[in-house]
């Protein structure tokens, strides 16, 4: 009995097993180093990268782009999916909050589905074969970073497009990016808030209206999408539209932590409004005070 | 300023994207259903002579001989594998519905093959037999020709016979729904031995036989490390299957029930 069935029974498990484990720990990185990147977006100031900034967010993103060529290679020939989908969603929502954020403070725009898939590709493209090329690495982050190419902190000769073969990615779906968004929602309210004053000029950032404005508009087409779709679900990366009532509930509470962050940026943005008239109001009187005396 | 064209697109797409998969779910489902239902006769076959004693089933005929019947089933199951393989969907999607579909036949398949090796080693048994010996692995599917091998059918028997490699973690599961089948057929059986005057005593032996073979595959169980997932679980619940059934060989040894001896090898 044992020959027959519970010995490769045994081997056929633990294969399985051990395939898993190595993709959840690729996993976790992808999560940790895609954390990273979103601290050093929160440092951009004014949509400028330094050189030290671009290394720092190159490091990481050199990381998550080796572990992301990994779990894509594995999940794609793997028996299993049902039972890895979980920890790579996961870890692929950090990744699109990350990058989604990162381009949102660099250019005030969304990044599309179809940009962020050939970011993807081009990440794992830079790994082929486990060799890193760092010039499809730094193409990649330039188009997340400036989305040109040229006239960056790289010279346009240390970069390469990458090769026109077609990468299947199968580890994120459309789903995925955009339960992404409402993560990238809430990392948008927490950089207005502490970029709501530009300290340098001591007056309201102008920056703050942008991105409120951003934040309603977006808050618009999601709860409009949820309009449409009431029992809207994603589950495993699939869109579902029959009731689940779990699934529906995790997007409805998304849903109202989204709002929360539009009022509390409109509710900042309010006050830092009336105190700087009345800041402006002050310094005049005080000036004609000096002006009298 | 943001641009809320920008937006408009994205969720026009997701729009597109929602219907789309939802379509396809659909068919997925569709096809789901035609799949178990055209292995519906099958099931009812089995499920039905599950509801006889060996002997009852040999002199009936109820459970499937014919080797025609046979080919048809699986030609079937070919086509209704070829059909899933074509569906357009997400791999993942296609994949639940594989797996879930192989469990099934791979627990018919367990069941039929089962049934078939019990009746087979019960047709000559009579109140002068003295003892029943099994084997306990078949390294081939049982056709409707020739002699079933064994109890239990290894998984390479079932690879042969539709022509792909079953997952094993389809076929772990099928078999603890096999051993949860063979503990209800204990009891269904001793209860139709003993309220039938008719009825030959000797086919007690059968509850040795399962205990042996479900002793068996426990031990067998043993050897696997399994982690935290729906066949842990289902393991988990394989004891109790094995004190139920050590139960009632104890409570029938108890009363001098068991006249003949019974062996799993």
């Amino acid at each position: 009995m044992e020959d027959n069935i519970f010995l490769p029974a045994r081997q056929f498990l633990v294969k399985a097993q051990d395939e898993r484990e190595k993709l959840i720990r690729d996993c976790r990185d992808i999560t940790a180093y895609s954390k990273k990147i979103i601290f050093s977006a929160h440092r951009i100031k004014q949509n400028k990268v330094d050189k030290s900034l671009y290394k720092q967010i190159m490091e990481n993103f050199k990381i998550v782009s080796e572990r992301i060529a990994a779990v894509n290679e594995q999940y794609n020939c793997s028996p299993q999916l049902d039972s890895l989908k979980g920890s790579v969603s996961n870890a692929c929502e950090e990744m699109i909050e990350a990058f989604t954020f990162i381009y949102y403070v660099m250019t005030k725009k969304l990044l599309s589905y179809e940009k962020l898939m050939y970011i993807l590709r081009s990440m794992i493209a830079a790994w082929e074969g486990g060799i890193l090329n760092i010039a499809i690495l730094h193409h990649a982050l330039d188009v997340l970073l400036f989305e040109v190419v040229s006239n960056t902190i790289i010279a346009l000769e240390e970069k390469e497009e990458p090769g026109k073969e077609d990468i299947e990615i199968s580890i994120i779906s459309q789903a995925d990016y955009f339960v992404g968004l409402f993560d990238l929602t809430g990392e948008i309210m927490r950089y207005t808030i502490t970029n709501l004053r530009d300290y340098q000029s001591e007056v309201v950032n102008p920056s703050g209206f942008e991105h409120f404005l951003f934040m309603k508009s977006l808050y618009f087409e999601v709860s409009d999408l949820l309009d449409r779709y009431p029992n809207l679900n994603v589950n495993k990366g699939i869109w579902s539209t029959s009731y689940n009532g779990k699934g529906v509930a995790v997007l409805r509470k998304k849903l109202e932590v989204f709002k929360e962050s539009v009022d509390k940026i409109e509710q900042s943005l309010c006050d830092v409004l009336i105190r700087a008239k009345e800041e402006i109001y002050l310094r005049e009187s005080l000036a004609e005070r000096v002006e009298m005396t | 300023m943001s641009n809320p064209v920008q937006f408009q697109d994205a969720f026009a797409s997701i729009k597109k994207e929602i219907e789309l998969e939802n379509e396809s779910k659909e068919k997925l489902q569709e096809l789901e259903a035609s799949l178990l239902s055209r292995i519906a006769d099958y099931k009812s076959s089995v499920n039905n002579a599950l509801l006889y004693t060996p002997v009852e089933l040999f002199k009936s005929k109820i459970l499937l001989q014919d080797s025609e019947v046979y080919e048809k089933l699986n030609s079937s199951l070919k086509q209704s594998l070829a059909e899933l393989e074509e569906q357009e969907c997400k791999r993942i999607m296609k994949e639940r519905a594989y797996h879930k579909f192989m469990e099934e036949v791979i627990y018919l398949f367990l069941v039929d093959n089962y049934l078939q090796q019990l009746v087979s080693s019960f047709k000559d048994v009579d109140d002068s037999t003295s003892k029943v010996s099994i084997g306990a692995l078949a390294n081939s599917r049982y056709h409707g020709v020739g002699e079933p091998q064994g109890l239990v059918l290894i998984p390479k028997a079932i690879n042969e016979e539709i022509g792909i490699d079953v997952d094993y973690n389809d076929y772990l599961l099928a078999l603890l729904r096999l051993v949860d089948i063979i503990v209800e057929y204990t009891t269904n059986t001793i209860i139709r031995v003993s309220i039938s005057s008719s009825s030959i005593d000797t086919q007690y032996v059968l509850t040795v036989i399962n205990q042996q073979l479900i002793g068996q595959l426990q031990q067998g169980f043993q050897n696997l490390d399994l982690k935290n997932d729906n066949l842990r679980r289902k393991f988990d619940g394989l004891k109790y299957s094995y004190k139920k059934i050590n139960g009632i060989v104890y409570d029938l040894s108890l009363r001098n029930l068991i006249k003949i001896e019974g062996d799993v090898n």
